[in-house]
């Protein structure tokens, strides 16, 4: 079994760093990835045995906002029309205008890619992070790259 | 825009690289702590209903015990990772653990703190503002319970300058509170503590943009009195050490176990200290000879109090 300070020690930074991008609030990241870290403590034997223990500490984080999620899935498409990126420079964007693409996206979009690219999370990670169906990340996944005018490059998102 | 330069671009997006610090792994520990403290006690309420219940129902008489059992997990011992990051090392105190007055204030909003002294988690994350005169100055809360003004100090981490700060009461909708005005004399890696009441925070902020890593290392170590009449004694003692060198001085209290630690600019020190069991003429009696400070690296220092 894994030691809990070993298992800190890797994950607390990227998770704090990709919980603070998906949600847009680095305070509020650092709040609910101590607790979702505590949780993880508190319930070390069982949480070890896991496949991927820091998956289930994304999910502990990200629980208060399934909810938004939730009502962000049903709204797409109705109202919400998420803008996509300029091309700018012949497709080289610069950070600024990713930062700008990615504060426009929907809530889910934006949780979706980031803990896909930068939490690496698998697609059956992000949706139990998610609560919703393999299915709908891997859709949600394509329009958030379709907005950021990703190129796939025939590569599964 | 391909996936590797999304890949690229978020992670220059989410900042910095983040520490898993000392600091905030005993914070976590001390959040699973509570909540097993809170979830023991309840179930230690849950199993004295129950048996008051089954009393009740089988008419017998209430024996012995009270549910009481509330354990305290033991904390695993931890490894000692240096830190020379200017990342704020803050442990946001959990919701549940803020007094309303403090959460009403922060209206809501994550706090730092305990006790008497608090203050806001997002005030740590802005930055200092460049004077016209060079120096550098951030406004600052408090929130104290029961009011007072807090004494803050500062100290640069990563080379020499001054601080000063200058607190007042201020009074809006959310109660009375204190502003302060923290002016750091250079840009660099500070480190900012203030005491209230018993109660301390210490923050680090980054004034301007130094380069990075910082160039400083660890000095710890510990306060020792030894000699004395055969057989003599060799015995920890509180106290404070002190180190003066190239690059400035600095100052720190020992724990009442003797032991320190610091974080200090590289360099070389000469370590003294002194300790309030001995007497006034005897202060900085205490050697610890010269200690050779590298980037990243922890020094160990004995500061030895000879008694005749």
């Amino acid at each position: 079994m894994d030691d809990f300070d070993g298992f800190f020690e890797r994950n607390y930074g990227a998770t704090l760093r990709a919980v603070g991008l998906a949600i847009g609030d680095a305070g509020r990241a650092e709040d609910l990835t101590q607790e979702a870290f505590a949780r993880a403590f508190r319930r070390w034997s069982s949480v070890s045995k896991l496949e991927r223990p820091v998956a289930w500490v994304y999910v502990v984080a990200l629980n208060a906002e399934r909810k938004r999620w939730r009502r962000d899935r049903h709204e797409a498409g109705r109202e919400r029309t998420a803008a996509t990126v300029p091309d700018v420079a012949g497709g080289v964007l610069s950070t600024i205008v990713v930062r700008d693409a990615l504060d426009r996206l929907p809530p889910r979009q934006r949780a979706a890619v980031v803990l896909r690219y930068l939490g690496d999370l698998t697609v059956a990670d992000i949706a139990d992070v998610m609560g919703c169906a393999e299915g709908t990340v891997k859709a949600t996944l394509h329009q958030a790259l379709a907005n950021l005018r990703v190129d796939l490059d025939g590569s599964e998102p | 825009m391909n996936l590797d330069e999304l890949r690229a671009e978020l992670d220059r997006l989410a900042g910095p690289e983040v520490l898993a610090t000392d600091d905030v792994r005993g914070a976590v520990r001390r959040r699973a702590d509570r909540a097993r403290r809170r979830f023991g006690a309840m179930a230690a309420t849950a199993t004295v209903v129950v048996v008051v219940l089954v009393a009740v129902l089988v008419g017998g008489a209430l024996r012995s015990g009270d549910g009481s059992n509330i354990k305290v997990a033991s904390v695993p011992p931890t490894t000692t990772v240096a830190d020379h990051s200017c990342d704020s090392h803050v442990a946001i105190t959990p919701a549940n653990d803020v007094p309303s007055d403090v959460a009403a204030w922060a209206q809501g909003a994550p706090v730092v703190g305990h006790g008497g002294l608090w203050t806001a988690r997002s005030a740590i994350a802005v930055r200092a503002l460049r004077q016209p005169d060079g120096t550098w100055l951030l406004k600052f809360p408090w929130f104290t319970r029961p009011f007072g003004v807090p004494q803050i100090n500062g100290r640069r981490l990563d080379g020499a300058g001054s601080f000063h700060s200058d607190a007042n009461a201020a009074t809006d909708q959310r109660g009375t509170w204190v502003a302060s005005s923290l002016a750091f004399s250079t840009s660099g890696c500070w480190e900012v503590t203030a005491r209230f009441g018993g109660a301390t925070i210490t923050f680090r902020t980054l004034v301007g943009s130094p380069p990075l890593p910082l160039a400083i290392g660890t000095i710890s170590g510990t306060l020792r009195e030894v000699g004395g009449p055969a057989p003599g004694r060799d015995l920890t003692v509180a106290g404070t050490v002190r180190g003066e060198g190239t690059q400035g001085s600095w100052e720190a209290r020992t724990t009442p176990g003797g032991d320190f630690s610091i974080d200090v600019p590289v360099g070389t020190y000469r370590v003294t200290g002194s300790s309030p069991v001995f007497l006034n003429d005897l202060r900085d009696a205490c050697g610890g000879g010269t200690a050779v400070v590298t980037r990243g690296h922890t020094t160990s220092v004995q500061v030895i109090c000879p008694v005749r």
